[in-house]
């Protein structure tokens, strides 16, 4: 017995209406088995098919020419709806159009983070080396320079290698004369990186020691946007004067470029020369590899034992000799990063960070909420308002709609609802933008929304949001009986069980964004009012290279005597790196214990310059020449050494302990203390001088540094900085997400809020007979209200007892991030409490106390 | 609307009127088939029952469900008196035209 084929008979299943499809089908089945039985199977499958196929054009016809004019039907009732019901329209468009600007805002922070570095056409085969050392368990980004080209060597698999290394420069040309970061790279970095060129061979452009790449904004500061290559331009490394060639112009680098240069040249040219490029010690820098195709990164990985042991033998060796740095179970090790991950993913480089996935995925987390309690005030407004749809369910049933048409008309009606406030939604977005910008460290533009992108994503968002918000009421209401919707025995809606969790789930979202903002703001004040252990107020930072200084004499030496004569200089000091990052660090082995420690090169007075306190000893004397063997150091020190009697102590490496500074903060306040060391380095290079000046006479101060400043370099520019601006800017990062949460709880709050409205006035609506009688019955108008505002205290209540554990528990684990943090008490969660209670009783408060006020005879005269 | 029965209508109609109790999707189609030789897609068989059903020249009813294909129902058709009325027009009309013609050749003198 043969079968017609399954995918035919399926066709034929499909495209005849379902009261004909079984006789149809039998039909089908009775001709089948005649012709399999007169001309043999083959031809009654070919027969069954063939007819299966003759079906479907006058299927497709029919229900397209039906399902234009169902949904012609269904737009226009959606717009009657609309038109009809005018507060409820309001209250969904205003909530949704709010809910989608902050997502498109954030849909846009997450899509420029992650496009960080995808521009370079090779950006898959291109890799980051990264240096670890396991002891410490420390990873570095900048690597030793003879590693790159040994890297390319060693590994056939290594197309191509490139060091990329910066210097703190003065630029001339003519009259023009600016300090500029200037960068250092191989001649391949154009083979490599994919930077737009404008004029000039990229492959060549670099190739030559004495030529230089300008971006398109630095040859327009320098040349006025003539066409600048061929033209001379004077470096200063310091004193040293070079001439460089301008011999290409590239266009400005992408904002989401992790690579940001505005000057590049040869990396011959760097200070250290032909010997710090073959160093494999120092200096080191950002060395980046171009893999073959198809090469697997891990194998790379696996072989770098091999490469350490052919061409670091001798550095382990000499490391060892010194018995300072490579001790047992210390290795060098060397692996790759994708650049792709070089932006999102660095939290293991300390201080190489550029951001982190996880801010995307809260920002997004955060927008899917906003989102998602607009969509529920959708739902919870459309079943709330389900009795007054009913009687046109009812209508439509009896006339022969299937639930299926029903739900598609509502599905029709929450996409035109979203649709209509995604565009209102845009307007908003084109308005937030430039605040947004603002504390999201962003530059969007107008024209980064409407991206073909973008645009179909959102068409994507508005069908996706409209079929989840509208599948929920459908379905709800498509399920009444006509005969009890005609007979007006329906009730439903408002009051259930659904309705009211979602209430909870909307209260919960905000409360918890606003125990998050004042977790943040609580913390954030708890950091600016720490004692940092010195004085931030009144000191102006400058920095200085002591290479461009042409003279016998430290440039410290001649600032310091200037300044003795200026009465709004109260006293100079400096550090060799900048003052939040130590200059280096390594392990210490002292009085029986091997510590991790901070060290950091500092000037005569920098302990009473920075304002920290000496709590035993001495600060460093020039009259000493014995201090320039001498150390200070902090009380983390001798507490985690277990110093008894640290003055006069000896380290292993023979510098005496002068002094014991007050623990103070050099880092941000998420570090914890560590033990540092401070010594005298009179070494040439840049550093940083410090000015503590009279907080009374500022601009005074300034002119009198800035005269001296003219006096011993009146070539270099200017330029000074206060220091607890620069201190401020360490915290940027936690002032941002302070700002994000808080607005996103102020929009949180919004929606919940004229949520709210739309369903206090379906219920006062719908119970108002009720508080009639209630009234004639002697109710007064205060017990009716708390009667009404009773329902929503209580969801209130529920969504207090999941908030405050989950926001407990998760801003405990955000503050873990600090090592200096504040508590969560009581009170955040009291304050936020009342808050949102206050809140959620203001905004109902209007139509519970109208609906208590009012005279009961206006109700009940139609009984 | 005037309505006119094509070719194909009046082979159905005829065929539901001569088969009597029987006549379904299945046997008309079979009755119709050996009757002119020539080989009629299902479509076109349905496309006329259907037509005729909605001139109400036939009616339908569906069978109670039989072993004999799989518990499927079948839609047995039957003649109405206005079915009748119009096969007796078509023939009424067809005999005018043929009744003074001698005998068939395409000379027409």
């Amino acid at each position: 017995m043969h079968r017609p084929p399954v995918i035919a008979r399926w066709i034929l299943s499909v495209t005849n209406r379902k009261s004909n499809r079984e006789i149809v089908l039998g039909d089908f089945d009775e001709f089948y088995d005649d012709i399999c039985s007169e001309r043999g199977a083959l031809y009654a499958n070919a027969w069954f098919c063939l007819h299966a196929l003759k079906s479907i054009p006058a299927f497709l016809k029919t229900n397209f020419y039906w399902g234009v004019v169902m949904f012609r039907n269904y737009l226009k009732m959606a717009i009657r709806s609309f038109v009809r019901h005018k507060a409820v329209t309001t209250i969904n468009i205003l909530g949704l159009s709010v809910a989608l600007a902050c997502a498109t805002l954030f849909y846009l922070f997450v899509l420029d983070e992650l496009s960080y570095d995808r521009f370079h056409k090779n950006v898959n085969n291109i890799y980051s080396v990264i240096n670890t050392d396991n002891y410490y368990n420390y990873n570095y980004r900048p690597i030793p320079n003879a590693t790159g080209p040994a890297l390319k060597e060693f590994f056939p698999e290594i197309k191509q290698q490139v060091r990329i290394s910066r210097d703190h420069v003065t630029v001339k040309y003519q009259d023009k004369i600016f300090n500029e970061d200037l960068y250092f790279a191989d001649a391949n970095f154009f083979d490599m990186f994919s930077f737009n060129t404008i004029t000039g061979n990229p492959h060549t452009m670099l190739v030559n020691e004495n030529s230089i790449v300008l971006t398109e904004s630095s040859a327009e500061k320098y040349f006025n946007g003539i066409d600048a290559v061929g033209k001379q331009l004077t470096v200063m490394f310091g004193s040293q004067p070079k001439e460089f060639m301008v011999s290409g112009i590239i266009e400005n680098l992408p904002r989401n470029s992790t690579i940001q240069f505005n000057m590049l040249t040869n990396i011959k040219n760097i200070a250290a020369g032909q010997e710090g490029l073959t160093s494999w010690t120092w200096p080191r820098n950002n060395t980046y590899v171009e893999l073959n195709d198809n090469i697997d990164p891990k194998y790379i990985d696996e072989q770098m034992p091999n490469f350490v042991k052919q061409y670091m033998t001798s550095v382990i060796a000499e490391r060892k000799s010194r018995g300072t740095w490579l001790q047992e179970g210390e290795t060098i090790e060397f692996w790759l990063q994708n650049m792709k991950d070089i932006y999102l993913k660095s939290d293991f480089a300390t201080g190489n960070e550029f951001s982190n996935i996880n801010n995307s995925i809260i920002l997004a987390a955060i927008g899917f909420l906003v989102l998602f309690i607009a969509g529920i005030n959708f739902v919870n407004i459309s079943i709330g308002r389900a009795s007054t749809r009913a009687l046109e369910v009812g209508v439509r049933k009896v006339l022969g709609a299937e639930r299926k048409n029903l739900i598609i008309q509502h599905w029709v009606e929450s996409i035109a609802t979203v649709a209509i406030s995604m565009i209102a939604g845009l307007f908003l977005t084109l308005l937030l933008m430039p605040l947004f910008n603002e504390i999201a460290n962003k530059q969007f533009l107008p024209e980064d929304i409407f991206t073909l992108q973008n645009i179909s994503v959102m068409l994507i968002a508005i069908i996706v949001i409209g079929i989840a918000a509208g599948s929920f009421p459908g379905i709800f209401i498509s399920r009444f009986q006509p005969v009890e919707i005609m007979k007006g025995k329906l009730k439903v809606g408002g009051n259930n069980f659904l309705t009211k969790s979602m209430i909870v789930i909307q209260f919960s979202v905000s409360v918890f964004l606003i125990i998050s903002t004042l977790t943040m703001n609580k913390q954030l004040d708890f950091i600016n009012s720490t004692d940092l252990g010195f004085d931030k107020e009144g000191i102006v930072t400058l920095s200085a290279n002591e290479r461009d200084f042409n003279t016998n004499d430290k440039i410290f030496n001649l600032v310091k005597t200037k300044a003795e004569n200026c009465s709004n200089i109260l006293s100079v000091s400096g550090c060799i790196f900048p003052f939040s990052e130590a200059e280096g660090e390594g392990m210490l082995q002292m009085n029986g214990k091997r510590i991790h420690y901070n060290f950091t090169g500092v000037y005569y007075n920098y302990i009473k310059t920075m304002g920290m306190t000496l709590v035993e000893g001495r600060d460093f004397s020039p009259d000493i020449a014995a201090d320039m063997d001498a150390i200070v150091v902090n009380e983390e020190f001798v507490k985690q050494f277990e110093l008894d009697n640290p003055i006069g102590m000896r380290t292993p490496s023979g510098s005496t302990i002068i002094g014991v500074v007050k623990n103070y903060n050099y880092r941000s306040l998420q570090n914890k203390i560590e033990p540092v060391i401070h010594w005298i380095d009179e070494r040439w290079g840049p550093y940083t001088l410090l000015f503590r000046i009279s907080t009374k006479n500022i601009s005074g101060a300034l002119a009198e540094i800035e005269n001296i400043w003219k006096d011993i370099q009146p070539d270099k520019p200017f330029n000074y900085n206060f220091f607890d601006q620069e201190l401020a800017t360490r915290y940027a990062k936690e002032q941002r997400w302070s700002a994000i949460t808080f607005y996103s709880s102020l929009f949180a709050i919004f929606i919940t809020c004229i949520g709210l409205i739309g369903m206090t006035s379906i219920i006062t609506e719908r119970r108002i007979k009720e508080i009639g009688i209630r009234k004639v019955l002697g109710a007064s108008v205060k017990q009716i209200s708390q009667n009404l505002f009773g329902n929503f205290i209580i969801l209130m209540g529920i969504s207090f007892a999941i908030t405050f554990p989950l926001g407990y528990y998760l801003m405990n684990n955000w503050l873990e991030n600090f090592a200096y943090r504040t508590n969560l008490g009581v009170d955040t969660f009291l304050i936020s409490g009342i808050l949102s209670l206050t809140i959620t009783i203001a905004t109902i408060s209007y139509q519970v106390i109208k609906a208590a006020m009012m005279n009961p005879v206006d109700i009940l005269k139609y009984e | 609307m005037k309505r006119v029965l094509s070719r194909a209508d009046e082979m159905v109609l005829l065929t539901v009127w001569r088969l009597k109790d029987n006549a379904y999707g299945v046997t008309i189609r079979k009755m119709v088939i050996e009757a002119t030789g020539q080989d009629w897609s299902v479509g076109a068989i349905y496309d006329s029952l259907e037509r005729l059903a909605n001139w109400e020249y036939l009616t339908s009813q569906q069978s109670d469900p039989t072993p004999e294909r799989g518990g499927k129902r079948k839609r047995f058709y039957r003649i109405t008196e206005d079915g009748m009325t119009a096969l007796n027009e078509l023939r009424k009309v067809q005999d005018a035209l043929w009744n003074d013609l001698p005998n068939l050749s395409t000379e027409t003198n």
